[in-house]
């Protein structure tokens, strides 16, 4: 009755959410407190007595955020690169069992789930950071930061979702498997 | 019925999925400035006490006094002679 991929996707953005929410928050914290800067909480959050502080703590927190996505990016690009099961190699699959970190290799649909919450956050981070770069409420160095982050992984992900098209012959209309077209000239040999 | 229930909780999932996706961002509108304002306000303006001009002390130098009399008498002067007479 519920939608397997609606449940995937809840299921995979909570981690991000809550790591991207507590890097927000807890920077915040350190920065104005490392840049000695006076901050006051209150209803509205965290309020700065003027706006260069608040400047240059929201530039360094959105950076901190930045950070956390290119790990996760990282992450969940290098699962899709090099340890999909599609396309893993024998000799790298066999050294991941040795390792006993063979929950690495995972197939496509949990990839891809992850890695679409992953590039919807830097999509999301890139257009809000975008937004206040306009509002002169951050340094441009982290907008194009942001920018480039996505366009990399972005073009990343393309690249690995090609290689699957390639793996499962999707580009040239042919069947999941090989063996199809062998049985097909099986029985057009039998025919004749 | 059935697909109703289905697509009620369906769309229920998807608002869970986008709340979980926009929290994080959302929450970057945490931080806010609050620049101490130089310029009194109107507000300001109606609270000050205004005191009236004859409370004033008599601080007034002599000169001064001496100079608003000579003024004064120029003037009723100027308005005697302008007056037609009767």
């Amino acid at each position: 009755m519920l939608s397997k991929v609606l449940v995937k996707l809840i299921d995979r953005a909570i981690v991000p959410a809550i790591l991207l929410l507590a890097t927000r928050v807890v920077s915040i914290v350190l920065i104005s407190r490392y840049l000695g800067l006076p901050v006051k909480i209150s209803k509205s959050g965290f309020v700065f007595e003027s706006y260069a502080d608040f400047v240059k703590v929201n530039s360094y927190s959105t950076l901190a955020m930045i950070v956390i996505l290119i790990l996760g990016l990282i992450y969940i690009l290098l699962k899709s690169l090099a340890f999909h099961d599609s396309h893993i190699k024998p000799s790298l699959s066999a050294k991941v069992f040795s390792l006993k970190i063979q929950h690495l290799i995972q197939g496509s649909f949990h990839l891809y789930s992850e890695a679409a919450i992953w590039l919807s956050y830097a999509y999301l981070l890139l257009l809000f950071s975008g937004i206040m770069l306009v509002s002169k409420l951050l340094y441009n160095w982290v907008f194009y930061m942001a920018a480039g982050v996505t366009l990399v992984s972005t073009i990343l992900f393309i690249l690995d979702v090609e290689e699957e098209i390639k793996i499962k012959g999707l580009d040239k209309g042919e069947s999941e498997y090989e063996y199809d077209e062998d049985k097909e000239l099986l029985c057009k040999e039998e025919l004749e | 019925m059935k697909n109703l229930i289905k697509i009620t909780f369906n769309s229920l999932l998807l608002v869970i999925l986008l709340s979980v996706i926009f929290l994080p961002i959302g929450m970057m509108s945490l931080i806010n400035y609050d620049e101490k304002q130089v310029v009194l306000s109107t507000k300001d303006t109606r609270t000050q006490i205004q005191e009236p001009l004859d409370a004033l002390p008599g601080s007034v130098p002599k000169e001064v006094e001496e100079i608003i009399m000579k003024l004064e008498g120029a003037y009723q002067q100027i308005t005697s002679s302008t007056q037609p007479k009767e």
